[in-house]
């Protein structure tokens, strides 16, 4: 690869972490090989509009899914659209609710262990967006 | 249906295609009077694929580059076949308008 080449891909990598994460690693790789090809093929101004177009549709592609994840949050289907996300908050709920079990149960309120089955029911369903999400990828 | 997307899933149709090979399509298509850029077009892709239209058809490793391929669902099919026929009516019907126009200015 030529130094030219190797500068245009870094630039086209800094460019595609403008979209989600989500969306990097669906298209990410993809994208680079097309963007290269195009670009080598073609010139500067190809570079620059390709460059305009990159940006231009990482908004659109936060603004869809800022929209879709509105919808699902309605639509109770987050944890299919965003499976990392609902698996980080279920978690951070369970510590939380662990933390607060604690502190209860060192005040003497030992009705307080009661909360750990809430606890038990984040982690499981945790587990099973996990499992879903493994299977998709 | 945006005239981009239309053109993307008559490019599948033909058969599945990496993202080049789409945009390449596509100018042939348009007559070369639509080039898509690689933003547009994954951004049509990945919504396309949200709305079952297309799905991954195989990925291939190219130069060490990933290469995934798409081809039409069978909602895609049937969503391209549809939108084709609304504009083939109104093709029909503004040719045949303007054969009246004419005849009336001779």
């Amino acid at each position: 690869m030529t130094n030219s080449n190797a500068r245009l891909e870094r630039r086209y990598r800094r460019l595609l972490g403008l979209y989600p994460r989500s969306y990097r690693e669906q298209h990410g790789e993809d994208m680079l090989g097309v963007l290269m090809t195009d670009s080598t093929e073609g010139k500067s101004r190809t570079r620059l509009a390709a460059t305009l177009d990159l940006v231009r549709n990482a908004f659109l592609v936060h603004t869809r899914y800022w929209w879709e994840m509105r919808s699902a949050v309605e639509h109770g289907r987050l944890a299919v659209r965003h499976p990392l996300f609902v698996i980080r908050v279920r978690l951070a709920v369970a510590v939380w609710l662990c933390v607060v079990t604690g502190v209860l149960c060192a005040e003497g309120y030992w009705w307080g262990v009661t909360i750990l089955l809430f606890v038990v029911a984040h982690l499981v369903l945790a587990g099973r967006t996990a499992a879903r999400y493994r299977t998709k990828s | 249906m945006q005239e981009a997307t239309f053109l993307i899933l008559t490019a599948l149709a033909g058969g599945a295609q990496h993202g080049y090979g789409i945009i390449a399509d596509v100018e042939q298509i348009s007559e070369q009077r639509v080039r898509l850029k690689a933003g547009t077009l994954y951004a049509a892709l990945d919504r396309l694929r949200d709305d079952g239209l297309i799905e991954v058809d195989r990925e291939e490793i190219v130069d060490s580059r990933l290469r995934r391929y798409y081809r039409l669902t069978a909602g895609g099919t049937a969503t391209l076949g549809d939108e084709a026929q609304r504009l083939s009516a109104h093709v029909q019907t503004a040719l045949s308008r303007l054969q009246i126009t004419e005849r009336l200015a001779t």
